[in-house]
């Protein structure tokens, strides 16, 4: 044989996939089945949401993926390590936002973060070389010899957030990590997050703020009875509504008027500069933008509206 | 591609080598000792000061105002004849006390889930914790010592048998405790084992009395209860006198404490107490 033979290999041992669920199970002692048979993948550098509606096995899905609850059957692969037979390999990839706030109270700033790197092997003067920008960013920087306590609840999730990015992790995990949140520090969050994603980082996040989702994601997941009921780009699953709506900011005020000669869309005007289009399935967004450029309505801007995703999760939940 | 090849390939892209696990898991048990240490300092009014104080009140009350009116045992003052006890009912408490309570506050507080998602093994969280232990029973135990080894003009005699007694019980405790720290789901639940499990031990483990004068059965009973040995191997470190056969004794804690590892060990693996 020569030595410089080059061998085939598959993709999935070149390089395995972030996160890959396989017929996902988990039944409670209750005989409750939180989760059942769930598979799908999250691909390197992808944004996804996990939706559904309150108790649809989403935390439980999450804390199987962490390793926080065991699995009652099928496999979690990490970056084709398994989180049941290879925790720790499995395990060092990734960061975690829980739901709840999960510090020491008593323990200083500081110190939460270099106990948490420390669980990782990584040195106290590398946590707070790598903690300072973040640390600078969240304004905390010149509090760090606090302890948590003095902290408001919103800052407490920045922290936390930090304290999951600390090991610089591949994988980033978050479930409701704005929930009850005021908008500027759900803005620094979502500021963090999209960095992170710009950077390359995988991410799982739960939520049920939907503008968030389609703020942030490109991907999908909704559970529904611990069932997966859609798996696809945030784009594929809106294109497949039977409606969608998109909101449109003009450049001028508009006036209800100007916006009922589009009655096919159902337009509805929610501020001066700003409405809402139903574009029903065969009708084309181009050809809207189209329709209101004849009429002399200026655009300043065009997205999805929060609703088509509403929308899909009742679809999926119905 | 031979199998090998192909397990090496992926080994390369998944794996965790043993050199990474292993730094891992240094810098993992290090850093649980510090946190523990860190509380323990914090808290020390809490941790440290009450054994010293209880210590040394009983040697006070029991060595030197009712000790003088005993005389001696086995040879020794009844003051030498207490100290080891109460030297060694420090090192079972802290121990015990430690574990369950701090693992009781991590699983309230829910700190214990960053510690559960981190690569860490479960030998490590054991021994990380066991380490915290220690520092609580040296910081307590050692201003103890001091006073009372003056107060009763005594020395160590046995140095092997004195610090492998002190780590092995330290160890035994510890164990304990977190198996009741992972037990417990509320904090009234964690006085129970020192209260009707413990303290009774303590106290009929040959800290204030010599079993070898205690009337049949109670004697052969005594030789049931763990704390008679660890006692009596202790003061044979310190005052040179024992009862029963060292060798024997440390080989009975030692037995135990590895039986609790396990059961700590595996309690730990399956999430017992921690995952649901």
């Amino acid at each position: 044989m020569s030595t410089n033979q080059t061998y085939f290999m598959p993709d999935a041992q070149i390089s395995p996939a972030p996160i890959a669920l396989n017929n996902v199970s988990k039944v409670y002692s209750n005989e409750c089945t939180a989760v059942n048979k769930v598979s799908f993948d999250i691909k390197k550098g992808e944004f996804t949401v996990l939706l559904g509606l309150n108790g649809a096995g989403k935390t439980s899905l999450i804390s199987m993926v962490t390793g926080l609850n065991h699995l009652s059957s099928g496999s979690i692969k990490i970056f084709g390590d398994d989180i049941t037979t290879n925790p720790h390999a499995a395990k060092r990839h990734m960061g975690i936002m829980p739901q709840e706030v999960n510090f020491n109270q008593f323990n200083r700033i500081i110190d939460s973060l270099v106990f948490h790197g420390g669980y990782y092997g990584i040195p106290k003067d590398v946590v707070i070389q790598r903690a300072a920008p973040l640390l600078k960013k969240a304004n905390l920087f010149n509090k760090t010899s606090q302890p948590v306590s003095s902290l408001s609840g919103g800052m407490k999730r920045i922290l936390m957030l930090i304290r999951a990015l600390i090991q610089q992790p591949k994988i980033l995990i978050l479930d409701e990590p704005t929930a009850n949140l005021d908008i500027q520090i759900r803005k620094t969050i979502w500021e963090i997050l999209k960095e992170e994603h710009q950077r390359g980082m995988t991410t799982l996040l739960t939520t049920h703020n939907l503008e968030e989702a389609q703020l942030l994601c490109t991907n999908v997941v909704i559970l529904h009875h611990g069932k997966l009921m859609v798996n696809q780009s945030i784009e594929d699953a809106i294109q497949s509504l039977e409606e969608k709506f998109y909101s449109v900011q003009f450049k001028h005020n508009i006036t209800q008027k100007q916006l009922d000669t589009f009655s096919a869309y159902q337009p509805k005007k929610t501020a001066a500069r700003k409405a809402v289009f139903c574009l029903l399935k065969g009708q084309d967004i181009g050809n809207l933008v189209y329709k209101l450029h004849l009429a002399e309505l200026a655009i300043d801007n065009i997205a999805p509206s929060t609703h088509q995703l509403e929308q899909l999760l009742h679809q999926a939940t119905l | 591609m031979s199998k090998s090849e192909s397990r090496r390939a992926q080994n390369n892209f998944s794996s965790l080598d043993h050199s990474s696990f292993l730094q891992i898991q240094l810098t993992a048990c290090y850093t649980i000792a510090y946190k523990e240490s860190v509380r323990i300092l914090r808290i020390w009014k809490m941790t440290v000061m009450p054994p010293i104080v209880t210590v040394y009140l009983f040697c006070i009350v029991f060595g030197q105002i009712i000790g003088n009116k005993i005389g001696s045992i086995s040879g020794v003052s009844y003051m030498q004849f207490i100290v080891p006890g109460l030297i060694m009912n420090i090192v079972i408490n802290e121990s015990f006390n430690n574990n369950a309570s701090t693992i009781m506050i991590d699983k309230y507080n829910r700190s214990i889930e960053s510690l559960i998602t981190a690569p860490v093994s479960e030998m490590t969280i054991l021994l990380g914790y066991f380490i915290g232990c220690i520092v609580r029973v040296i910081l307590a135990g050692s201003v103890s010592s001091i006073l009372v080894f003056w107060l009763a003009d005594i020395a160590v005699q046995h140095w092997f048998i004195f610090v492998y007694t002190i780590l092995v019980t330290s160890a035994l405790f510890s164990f304990l405790g977190f198996i009741n720290g992972l037990y417990a789901t509320r904090f009234d639940e964690i006085p129970t084992i020192p209260t009707f499990i413990l303290t009774p031990l303590s106290f009929f483990g040959g800290i204030f009395y010599d079993i070898s004068n205690l009337p049949e059965p109670w004697r052969s009973i005594s030789w049931y209860n763990p704390i008679v040995y660890i006692v009596d191997t202790f003061r044979y470190s310190i005052v040179g006198i024992s009862v029963h056969n060292i060798t024997e004794s440390l080989l009975v804690v030692t037995v135990i404490t590895v039986l609790l590892f396990l059961l700590s060990l595996t309690l730990l693996k399956k999430g017992y107490g921690l995952r649901k």
